[in-house]
């Protein structure tokens, strides 16, 4: 099985500015892929070179084995995406775009398109330009996804959308990729790709600085931990804790060991309360750098 | 007075080019004056023989160009519709620019009324319409004296480009009410172009009729005859009808502006 | 083809207005005013009678020109372009800028066909409206040549000379396209493509006044004229080059940016 989507030292400068600088990203056919970083890293670059809405400065970069820029149009025909900023034509009905769209594909995209508007609850004869944002949203995701695409990308999709169509929207993609679909979905708001993607790679001022997959990041990394206790404790201490902060009767830390010693510890004092989580991916992914900056 | 300033900063380049439309013209018309008195009596003779519609559509119906008065008659024809297009365009950019420009949910937002913030647009917009008039006069007293010409014209000139301001003034409001009436931006500008466009061809009506009576009212364009300003001056009426009309396109303009609601396009 | 029919059923509408209502202008000065305007020659040479006999027969050849089909319906011919070229422009404006200001360049290049194609597409579709808005343009003016013309009829420079609307509006419609193309933002199709036109109406009122022939040059309502048509049975040579020329190179400058700018993201 090959790649879905291979890119080598990927480059984009805009005029003397960089885009992005040696980007290897390999995507797996039927993973799921996280790409997160802060704004202006680099992600929709990435993605729009992909697609050939722009010229790459260096570098290579394929989909399905095939050169984006040469294949363009065999590549895209198995490609849906869909941008975090949603427009169309004006004066046009959800169900026109959706027509129209599908023409560009050599299939009937009818049945699919009637199945995606009734699982988002969208109306496909209303005018676009009058839906709200979330509704909008929907029918770009159809847009998306009518063709059954092999490579489904996703540019920050759930951008202004309230939780329950996030959820919805989630649960779709995720049928996607029982499907056969790989899904490449790009996003700073880490929650969500905690809880779908495979594996994830964060990107910072244009340049890959981690590429791991999800459960990788939080076996090698840390537990949350903090309790309260009805007397205040004196000195604390435990190996494998770090970052230990005391506040009155609350005390919390970063751990990472053996999870026995740590109840151990924890069972010895008398505790009001006490909280042991996994920590969000932002934490894993701050701590990252901080690690980084430490060891610098 | 922040907005007012921007809104002048922004329309100064289209003003320019517009200008230079108008100088073009101007100084082009003027030097061929010459040549055109010259055979001005041929001329004239000639044109009266020709059927009234042909006159009417070269814009040269009650004129007698062996003058130079009528000569420049004929060129202003052509100034007020070139003048009347530029003042559509620019009441009907004054009301919709932020909505094209989709900026209308910073301006309209900020602690303004919307009559404030469109009185101030519309007042910048003036400033060039003013001005557009003004050049008028200018460029015509410098392309007479550039030639030489033997005659003090600037009473003439400064009587057309009165009228030139007026003319300019009900396309302007008229464009502006159309812009905030319609939805769809692109609607109201065509409205106001259209306008244009139907208000000339109502003028070239005008002068085919025998007696055209009350067809003088409907289009701006022969609110101000060119015998009268010849003559005489200015039409008083019509110069308060056209202030009127504005004021009455202006209130529709405000008022539909205050109401409508801001949204897509 | 669907981009082709796309286009077609967003645009035909406006299309058919401005040729209805360019056709109702030719109509109506050919049948309202041409036999007026034949008959009134008589007048005119009486009155040439009474002027010195140089002036008079200077003047005099001119006569025939003037006096006929072909030198009213040239007359006419200015209006007709003012019309035929905001009509163009708009064309050429609207189909080629349209994602942009609609903000759904996106939409459109991530689907699976060539930036080429699209362009072709686009393409074909501001063609068909130009040469159906000309065929009817065309037809009306031919059916009043035949009415209205006197005997002998030349009906190949009567075809010649309307064509030269055709021709004068592609020239147009490269403009807008390259500007739609070129252009960051296009705010207003209608309001961009009548100053487009009347940009043209102007250069051609001044080349009218200033008469110098090097005006001619960038004045694109005299690269085909309808006047020579009617009176030689050919466009000047020069001047049709120079139109073709701009044409050509106007779209393919066009075509090359189509095809290979970036597309920022909004």
């Amino acid at each position: 099985m090959g790649y879905a989507i291979e890119t080598e030292k990927l480059t984009k400068y805009y005029g003397k500015a960089r885009g992005i600088v040696d980007v290897d990203l390999t995507v797996e056919e039927g993973e799921i892929f996280g790409f997160i970083g802060p704004n202006g890293a680099g992600k929709s670059t990435t993605i729009r070179t992909l697609l050939g809405l722009i010229k790459k400065s260096g570098g290579s970069a394929a989909i399905f084995g095939m050169d984006c820029e040469k294949d363009k149009v065999k590549i895209l025909s198995e490609v849906g995406y869909l941008p975090g900023e949603v427009f169309y034509y004006d004066n046009m009905r959800a169900i026109d775009l959706l027509r129209y769209s599908a023409s560009f594909y050599k299939k009937d995209c009818t049945k699919r398109i009637k199945e995606l508007a009734d699982a988002l609850s969208l109306d496909l004869n209303k005018k676009i330009e009058d839906m709200s944002l979330g509704n909008k949203k929907k029918v770009g995701i159809v847009q998306g996804l009518l063709h059954a695409p092999r490579l489904i990308i996703l540019d920050e999709p759930t951008s202004g959308l309230d939780p329950l169509m996030q959820r919805t929207f989630f649960d779709l993609i995720q049928r996607e990729n029982e499907r056969g679909a790989t899904v490449l979905f790009s996003s700073h708001i880490l929650g969500e790709v905690q809880r779908i993607c495979d594996r994830v790679a964060i990107i910072k001022e244009g340049r890959i600085v981690d590429l791991r997959s999800i459960d990788d990041l939080r076996k090698n990394s840390y537990k949350k931990v903090s309790f309260t206790t009805e007397q205040p404790v004196a000195s604390f201490s435990l190996a494998g804790a770090r970052q230990i902060a005391q506040d009155g009767l609350q005390t919390s830390f970063l751990y990472n060991g053996d999870i026995n010693a740590l109840l151990q510890k924890l069972s010895s004092l008398s505790l009001v309360n006490a909280d042991v989580s996994e920590p969000e991916l932002e934490e894993i992914f701050l701590h990252y750098y901080e690690e980084e900056a430490a060891a610098k | 007075m922040n907005l007012f300033r921007k809104e002048l900063k922004s329309g100064l380049k289209p003003f320019l080019f517009w200008s230079l439309g108008l100088f073009m013209f101007v100084f082009a018309g003027i030097v061929k004056s010459s040549a055109a008195m010259a055979d001005g009596q041929f001329m004239t003779d000639l044109i009266s023989k020709f059927p009234r519609i042909v006159v009417a559509v070269m814009g040269m119906a009650n004129v007698d160009i062996s003058q130079f008065g009528g000569f420049y008659a004929v060129l202003m024809q052509y100034i007020f519709v070139l003048t009347a297009v530029y003042a559509a365009h620019l009441g009907s950019g004054a009301v919709s620019r932020e909505s094209i420009d989709k900026t209308y949910e910073f301006l309209f937002t900020k602690p303004r009324s919307r009559s404030f913030i469109l009185a101030q647009k519309l007042l910048a917009a003036m400033v060039f319409l003013t001005l557009y008039a003004c050049f008028n006069l200018l460029f015509s007293t410098l392309a007479v004296k550039q030639l030489a010409l033997t005659g003090d014209y600037t009473a003439l000139f400064l009587r057309f480009s009165i009228a030139t301001w007026l003319i300019g003034l009900v396309f302007f409001s008229l464009a502006a009410a159309f812009a905030a009436s319609f939805r769809a931006s692109e609607r109201g500008a065509r409205a106001g172009n259209l306008a244009v466009l139907g208000a000339y061809a109502l003028a070239v009506v005008y002068d085919l009729v025998e007696k055209p009576g009350v067809l003088r009212l409907l289009t701006p364009f022969r609110y101000f005859l060119n015998t009268e300003i010849i003559k005489t001056n200015v039409h008083p009426f019509y110069a308060v009808l056209c202030v009127a009309l504005s004021a009455v396109f202006f209130v529709i303009a405000f008022d539909r502006f205050e109401r409508r609601d801001l949204g897509a396009v | 083809m669907n981009v082709f029919r796309f286009e077609l059923r967003r645009a035909w509408v406006n299309a058919a207005v401005w040729t209805l209502v360019l056709t109702g202008l030719l109509v109506g000065l050919i049948a309202g005013a041409l036999p007026a305007f034949l008959e009134s020659r008589v007048a005119v040479e009486n009155m040439l009678a009474s002027f010195p006999p140089a002036f008079a027969a200077a003047f005099g050849l001119q006569l025939d020109n003037l006096f006929s089909f072909g030198g009213f319906y040239a007359f006419g011919f200015l209006y007709y372009s003012l019309f035929g070229a905001i009509m163009a422009s708009a064309i050429g404006l609207d189909l080629f800028s349209r994602e942009k200001r609609e903000k759904c360049m996106d939409f459109l290049m991530t689907k699976p066909c060539t930036r080429s194609r699209l362009f072709l597409e686009k393409l074909l579709a501001s063609l068909a409206l130009l040469l159906a808005s000309n065929a009817v343009f065309m037809t009306a003016s031919m059916l009043l040549y035949r009415a209205y013309a006197p005997d002998p009829l030349l009906p190949g420079r009567a075809l010649l000379a309307a064509s030269s609307l055709l021709l004068t509006e592609l020239v147009f419609f490269a403009i807008a396209a390259f500007a739609a193309v070129f252009a960051k933002k296009i705010r207003s199709v209608s309001g961009t493509a009548t100053a487009i036109g009347f940009a043209g109406f102007l250069l051609s009122a001044l080349y009218s006044l200033l008469g110098e022939e090097k005006l001619r040059y960038i004045t694109p309502f005299k690269y085909y004229d309808a006047s020579k048509a009617f009176f030689d049975g050919v466009f000047e040579a020069k001047y049709a080059l120079v139109g073709a020329v701009l044409t050509l190179a106007l779209m393919i400058a066009a075509y090359a940016r189509y095809t290979r700018a970036d597309i920022p993201a909004l």
